[in-house]
């Protein structure tokens, strides 16, 4: 509840306040929403699940976010950017998928 | 294990499994209480910063999609703009090369008129005597009598005859000492010597005739002239040669000659008086 709360009030912050990207970090703040959306997911499941600890959520939010900006800044600075984010995509993208059906069966017990 | 069977087992992480397996064994030692309270604010800060970290990646990418769609619009406003201009410069360009078709038929036109009329110019100057001409034709040569006295220098009159009587055999072009007679020279007496276009002569006179030299001498004969011309010289006894020449040049007379002294309308109106 709380938690659902704190989403709420990062967005209005947000939408509010507007705050300006500077132009270098531009290209890593997708990336780093993908991250950010697979920890989310994973803590998701784990509460569920009834094993969630706020440290691992927390230290797994920051070091997803920070890894996966790393590793695009990384391949932008090896000329592969393009293709290093399309991998960190795909498996961040299969690894929400595989957490949120782990939680569609906890709600519906399916 | 294939990778993507390990991506999908392993998609929830595995420090949760961890750290639930340490809190069972150490399960009871743990006050329950304060401890999660304080992990449970840094959950919500994390979620807050998630939050965050979406809307401004929303907003980012809804402000760069506007300026994407205005430059786009630009770009396209920019590009019918020029394609007018090309398509104008298309039709200037079929405009222009239609003119550059009439231009060039119109001077061809032009061309052809002045070859007719370089034509014409250069047959009316061998006629009226201001085009070099040459061909057969015959040449005479008379000369002041040796012991006439002034009675027996030639006269203006006497070669006016000859050269009279020329033209009437059909002599085409003649010369006297080189000078061209034109439709507006005439021998004139200067003292003793013969003014023609302007320029002293003195006998020995050599009057070249342009003509069929195979009948040219004997209808001179025959005209009025040449019988008039023939007894002078016999009477006074006037040194007179005649020759056949088969390759005869004549020169055109002088161009200060060929001004306009009397003109007629073509068109059949009446002419303007010249005052």
């Amino acid at each position: 509840m709380i938690a659902a709360l704190g989403l709420v009030v990062g967005i209005v912050l947000g939408l509010i306040f507007r705050p300006e990207v500077p132009v270098g970090l531009e290209p890593y703040l997708p990336i780093a929403v993908v991250a950010a959306l697979d920890a989310v997911f994973g803590a998701l499941r784990a509460f569920l699940d009834g094993i969630f600890d706020d440290k691992v959520f927390v230290v797994s939010f920051v070091s997803n976010v920070v890894i996966a900006a790393g590793i695009v800044y990384l391949g932008d600075k090896l000329g592969v950017g393009g293709q290093l984010s399309t991998g960190v995509i795909v498996v961040l993208g299969i690894r929400i998928f595989s957490n949120v059906a782990a939680i569609r069966r906890h709600i519906f017990h399916a | 294990m294939p990778l993507l069977t390990r991506i999908t087992q392993q998609s929830l992480d595995e420090d949760y499994l961890h750290v639930a397996d340490r809190r069972r064994t150490a399960s009871g030692d743990r006050p329950a209480g304060g401890g999660r309270r304080r992990l449970t604010a840094v959950t919500v800060v994390a979620v807050v910063a998630f939050g965050l970290l979406v809307a401004i990646a929303a907003v980012q990418t809804s402000r760069n999609a506007t300026v994407r769609e205005e430059s786009r619009s630009v770009l396209i406003s920019r590009i019918d703009d020029q394609q007018r201009v090309v398509s104008q410069q298309h039709q200037q360009i079929a405009d222009l090369s239609d003119q550059n078709t009439a231009e060039e038929s119109a001077f061809a036109d032009m061309g052809r008129q002045l070859s007719q009329a370089t034509r014409r110019e250069q047959a009316l100057a061998q006629t009226a005597g201001f085009g070099p001409v040459a061909g057969p034709g015959v040449q005479i040569s008379v000369d002041d009598a040796p012991n006439g006295g002034r009675s027996g220098l030639v006269q203006d009159d006497d070669l006016a005859g000859l050269i009279n009587g020329l033209w009437a055999s059909g002599a085409t072009a003649v010369s006297v000492n080189g000078q061209r007679v034109t439709a507006r020279s005439a021998p004139r007496n200067s003292g003793t010597v013969i003014r023609i276009n302007g320029v002293s002569l003195s006998a020995p006179y050599v009057v070249s005739a342009l003509g069929d030299n195979r009948t040219l001498l004997a209808k001179f004969a025959e005209t009025g002239s040449g019988r008039s011309f023939q007894l002078l010289t016999s009477t006074l006894g006037m040194p007179v040669t005649m020759d056949n020449v088969d390759h005869l040049q004549i020169p055109a007379g002088p161009v200060g000659l060929m001004d306009l002294r009397s003109a007629r309308s073509a068109t059949g109106q009446k002419p303007q008086e010249d005052h």
